[in-house]
């Protein structure tokens, strides 16, 4: 496959136009880690690189923003900020070595999220280039903005298939001064998901709560995070309902491996569930159904990524959750199972928008939830 | 395309005898008086008669009245409250309005999930009312919180001093049911993480009603904070006071809320509402943060800390629930009160860069001496919302126009420095000229281009927002320039 790799957004942007005008395929490039999720591109695509629009543009400490072209490295941007004491408070699989416009295409979020949120939180803007060559920015550098609409949210998650990021703005936040990790163990999955839960009740505010593992051995990590004091007090409390205390080191390897869970893919589908947190009978149902050996659960937030021996329990997983609005995905080997599950409500304006926005379909063929 | 008015005009009967067919009778309103009702909204800008206005009562009779609006190529103007400061529910293009005020039951709370399941036209502080048992509320805190609805609140993403801490509205909707332009529904679903779908409720949050109507809304619920603290900070000079907030941000302190008041606004504020601010002072900072008990205790002598180094003359706490609530009552009475200093107003709601505060603000004390207006700042400092409040007589000969032109060079200096044109009242009919300021015509093309995807009829709320360059009325002040301050509203 050809790759180019340009040095502005004018000249990614070119690229493009030349693509759609003769109707060859696209493949938008960051570091490549994430290129295994969801189909894999045609063998004809032109892989179109962002790693050389690797800058950081404008990082104003005082405002707490961040402007960087899309093809920086996430881990290199955390570098940078960590000289002000400040941070992106995402840590998505792969992060250290990923590119931000990859990490915001792909939607991925880590067990931060708990806490903080995912980047739909802390883009203030973008400039996105189009299928047809054209450079359009939404939203701004200032914290609050409501000019136009905020058409930036549209590519995070859409695998590209849109157009493709090229510079983002976001909001920072400063370093939590303290952290405290904890670990409590339980036999099945229903006992983990209720010590999930446990920690995640006030008056305790953690930064993260992740139920790992599989079978018959499950890990429940909890960290908090801000002033020492609070850390220490809510490590207390979590002590007192079982939890035991990690050192640092064992504490930020364990959240990496957490945070990196299925990155690289094995041979076993990966596959991820979402479902509103509240409906935590069928968030363990349709776990159970799908039978994995080993997962990355966020109960609190109704998210779970998971390694399976095989898909033969995808339509029954689908069948309990996707009645409820929630969703089950075959990121990685789908094999001949259907990737995305049945159509959302909104199939017919999603449709639309990809015709709209990419009439001549090159931008990730096969990856947009509705081609 | 929206049908001319002489056409509205010649196919009203028909129109009428449509929705009669689909709607019970209290839900349509024909009267000229009872139109008189929806001619305006909370902004300074010419009134406009609807020609029809309808008040369904659940999502099947919105989606009926406005697939038979749309066939008629009438312009379809949803409305909640009619609090809006840009515009935004008034019929400039005449047609049918659609009122909320029956869509008003809150359907059900989810303490276990954090989220109530709402009809758009719930009046905001009613749901935190509602929630406060469950030791809950909805976040979104707009000034006017006791009118606007939920749905006018998604619509125009709104904010509200507490959204420095916990963001703007868009932050808290996690699903809506809207009925599009072809009287087709669709459900926007966010309440499960990680769906396989392009993120149009994001969209639609912010969309000023342009690309449909939502006629149902989940939100989150946000849990209240284990312990709350409320500062007064007090400046002998406007600098100071816009330096303490930047530094506060630079220090990486992001308060619950942070507020200033200054100039003649303290005066005439303290006057009306007796709230405890010093009447010499230049400016006065309110200050509130909210969190676990440890954490208000470091982050309060930080505060204090950086109050102390940049001049702030005195520093109160509030010590019980009722001196705070005397202090909010001075911030949120502040509106009103300036109704004694001068009987109209214009509000600007620009965004500068947070570092960037105090040469804005002198900025805008040099516009009003130049203007020969009188302009008092009442603001979300910590976000570098602005509210310049351009306070003036309109029997004055001339006086509309000094304040329409001052407050744009006002707007023009917060796009200068890196700012934005609204930060929560929304661009509507009022801005929608400026949007050329910051974006360019292709920028703008591409929201017009997925404004047609959920409405290929041109037919929702036209007019307002985008700049078309299709026939659109141009954009007229009314005649009163401003709205004669209402009783109990702040800003
Ligand atoms: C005194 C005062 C103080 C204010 N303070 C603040 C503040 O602190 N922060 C802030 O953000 N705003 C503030 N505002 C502005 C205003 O209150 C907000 O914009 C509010 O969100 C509007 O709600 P509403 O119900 O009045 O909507 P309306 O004014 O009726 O409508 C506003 C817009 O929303 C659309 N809309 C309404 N309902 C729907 C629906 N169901 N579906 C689709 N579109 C819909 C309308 O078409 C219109 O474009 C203030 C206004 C006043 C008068």
């Amino acid at each position: 496959m050809e790759l180019i790799s340009p040095t502005s957004p004018e000249e990614l942007a070119a690229v493009l136009a030349q693509a759609s005008a003769a109707a060859r395929p696209v493949v938008p490039l960051g570091a490549g880690i994430h290129q295994h999720l969801v189909a894999p591109p045609p063998p004809d695509a032109l892989r179109l690189g962002t790693t050389a629009l690797d800058r950081v543009l404008e990082h104003v400490p005082a405002d707490l923003t961040l402007t960087v072209q899309a093809g920086a490295r996430l881990g290199q941007v955390q570098v940078v900020l960590a000289g002000h004491g400040q941070w992106l408070p995402w840590d998505p699989p792969g992060g250290a070595a990923a590119t931000i416009g990859g990490l915001l295409a792909c939607g991925l979020a880590g067990p931060l999220r708990q806490a903080y949120g995912t980047p739909r939180d802390w883009v203030l803007g973008a400039r996105i280039a189009l299928a047809d060559g054209t450079l359009v920015k939404s939203g701004g550098k200032v914290v609050k903005n409501v000019a136009g609409y905020d058409l930036h949210k549209l590519h995070i998650g859409a695998y590209g298939t849109l157009g493709v990021i090229v510079e983002v703005t976001f909001k920072l936040a400063p370093q939590p001064a303290a952290w405290r990790t904890l670990l409590a163990e339980s036999a099945d999955l229903a006992g983990a998901l209720e010590m999930a839960a446990r920690l995640a009740a006030p008056p305790l505010a953690p930064a993260s709560v992740v139920v790992c593992g599989g079978g018959t051995h499950y890990r429940v990590a909890v960290r908090f995070s801000g002033v020492p004091a609070a850390v220490a007090r809510q490590g207390q409390y979590a002590a007192g309902l079982g939890a035991t205390a990690l050192a640092d080191a064992a504490a930020a390897a364990l959240w990496q491996s957490l945070s990196d869970f299925g990155t690289p893919p094995d041979a076993r589908p990966l596959v991820r569930l979402g479902i509103a947190p509240q409906q935590r009978d069928a968030y363990r149902t349709a776990i159970d159904a799908l039978g994995a050996h080993d997962g990355v659960y966020q109960p609190t937030i109704g998210a779970a990524r998971m390694l399976c021996a095989d898909l033969a329990g995808l339509a029954a997983a689908r069948a309990i959750v996707e009645p409820l609005g929630g969703a089950v995905v075959v990121e990685h080997g789908a094999g001949d199972a259907p990737r995305w599950g049945a159509a959302r409500d909104s199939a017919r304006l999603m449709h639309a928008l990809r015709q709209r926005l990419d009439p001549a379909g090159v931008l990730n063929p096969g990856r947009a939830f509705v081609d | 395309m929206a049908v001319t008015p002489a056409a509205r005009r010649a196919g009203r009967d028909d129109v009428i005898a449509r929705l009669r067919a689909v709607l019970p009778a209290q839900a349509l309103l024909t009267h000229p008086d009872e139109m008189m009702l929806y001619e305006y909204d909370g902004s300074a800008l010419d009134m406009a008669l609807p020609d029809l206005v309808v008040v369904p009562g659940d999502t099947a009779e919105t989606a009926a009245a406005v697939r038979i609006a749309a066939e008629a190529g009438w312009p379809i103007v949803a409305r909640g409250a009619g609090t809006g400061l840009s515009g935004g529910s008034v019929a400039s293009e005449g047609g049918l309005v659609i009122s909320v005020a029956r869509l008003d039951r809150i359907l059900a709370i989810d303490p276990a999930g954090r989220s109530a399941r709402v009809q758009p036209g719930v009046v905001n502080v009613e749901l935190s009312e509602r929630a406060a048992p469950h030791g809950l509320h909805f976040a979104p805190d707009p000034s006017s919180q006791k009118s606007s609805t939920i749905g006018g609140n998604a619509a125009e993403n709104a904010g509200g001093p507490h959204c420095l801490k916990y963001g703007i509205t868009t932050n808290h909707i996690l699903a809506a049911t809207l009925v599009l332009s072809d009287g087709s529904i669709v459900t926007l679903d966010r309440q499960a993480p990680d769906a396989p779908e392009y993120d149009l409720l994001g969209v639609v949050v912010g969309s000023e009603g342009t690309l449909g109507v939502i006629t149902e809304l989940v939100v989150r619920l946000t849990p209240n904070p284990e312990r709350i603290q409320t500062f007064l900070a007090v400046y002998d000079a406007l600098d100071a006071a816009a330096d303490t907030v930047s530094a506060i941000i630079a220090a990486g302190i992001i308060p619950a809320a942070l507020e200033m008041l200054e100039g003649d606004g303290i005066r005439v504020v303290e006057e009306s509402v007796h709230a405890g601010y010093p009447i010499d002072a230049e400016a006065v900072l309110l200050i509130e943060i909210d969190g676990l008990h440890e954490e208000l205790e470091t982050q309060a002598s930080e505060i204090a800390a950086l109050c102390d180094r940049h001049g702030a003359r005195a520093l109160q706490v509030a010590r019980d629930e009722e001196q705070r609530r005397r202090l909010w009552a001075g911030r949120k009475g502040a509106l009103a009160a300036c109704g004694r200093l001068k009987p109209h107003y214009h509000i600007q709601d620009g965004v500068v860069p947070r570092s960037r505060l105090s040469e804005v603000l002198r900025l805008t004390r040099s516009v009003a001496a130049r203007h020969d207006l009188l302009i008092v700042n009442i603001f979300h400092a910590g976000d570098g919302n602005l509210h310049p409040l351009l306070l003036f007589d309109v029997r004055e000969p001339g006086v509309r126009e000094r304040a329409i032109a001052a407050s744009e060079e006002i707007l023009r200096a917060c796009v200068a420095v890196g700012g934005t044109l609204s930060g929560e009242h929304g661009i509507g009919l009022e801005k929608r000229d400026y949007m050329s300021w910051i974006f360019s015509d292709a920028d703008i093309a591409t929201m017009l281009a997925v404004r047609a995807v959920f409405d290929p009829r041109d037919v929702m709320n036209p007019c307002k927002q985008l700049p078309t360059g299709a026939s659109c009325g141009e954009i007229r002040h009314a005649a009163g320039a401003a709205r004669a301050v209402a009783a109990g509203a702040w800003i």
